[in-house]
């Protein structure tokens, strides 16, 4: 937690995160701003072995489905999440914030 | 886990997955400019992990790996509300193949761009907004 305070995006994930929430989406926030943690996708979705009580309403629904019977649409952004660009110009900066 | 298992896992078990990249596509662009040929040129390398360009090899192979449940989106804009359209667009697509089916979208981003775009889809419609789950990583700078 306290790692997490110095990062600049922290206030701006958690206040536009609430505005998402508000609309009836749900927002999961992934490690800390240096460690991702991408692993808990598969926790906190119909992806992997996800625990019913985290899920939304109408993915509480969906669950109750049989996998064909719905569809599931993932949109991935590589820059920032499966790769750094920082780290494509400097490859020993991930290193040394991590 | 490391990248390259947790995009093999999460292909396997959506229906499709996009990967959008801000990355542009240097053989479009020597195409589309070729007096730009010698910028794009001082980029040795255009594999799908360097930045700021991706050739079309590399797209495709990574696409055909996917076996047909991949696609890339490069040259993703920094403007919020092409983002936000980018992103709709897609899922309207998706939805409009199966009308039937119903769907869950899982969407991955991490900047302060990406945040607002997907607030923006969000609050066009409160439909969609319920099938939609946002994973935000919160990466520190981008």
């Amino acid at each position: 937690m306290i790692k997490e305070f110095f990062n600049p995006t922290y206030f701006d994930k958690v206040l536009i995160g609430r505005e998402i929430m508000k609309t009836g989406s749900r927002v999961v926030f992934l490690g800390n701003g240096f460690n991702p943690e991408l692993e808990k996708i598969f926790y906190e979705s119909l992806l992997g072995q996800s625990n019913y009580q985290s899920l939304s309403p109408y993915e509480q629904e969906l669950s109750a489905l049989r996998r064909d019977l719905y569809r599931v649409l993932t949109i991935f952004d590589l820059d920032g999440v499966l790769a750094q660009p920082l780290n494509a110009f400097f490859p020993k900066i991930k290193e040394k914030f991590l | 886990m490391n990248t390259f298992r947790l995009l093999r896992e999460i292909v396997r078990k959506s229906n499709l997955t996009y990967i959008l990249t801000s990355r542009k596509n240097s053989d479009s662009i020597k195409k589309k400019y070729p007096w730009l040929i010698g910028v794009v040129g001082l980029f040795k390398r255009e594999g799908i992990d360097n930045f700021p360009f991706v050739n079309q090899s590399a797209i495709s192979n990574l696409e055909k790996w996917g076996k047909g449940k991949l696609k890339i989106v490069t040259g993703k804009s920094l403007n919020i509300d092409s983002r936000a359209d980018q992103i709709l667009r897609i899922i309207n697509n998706y939805s409009n193949e199966q009308p039937n089916l119903p769907f869950i979208t899982y969407i991955v981003e991490s900047s302060i761009y990406d945040r607002r775009a997907v607030l923006k889809v969000c609050k066009s419609d409160p439909e969609l907004a319920k099938r939609i789950v946002y994973f935000d990583t919160g990466h520190f700078i981008i």
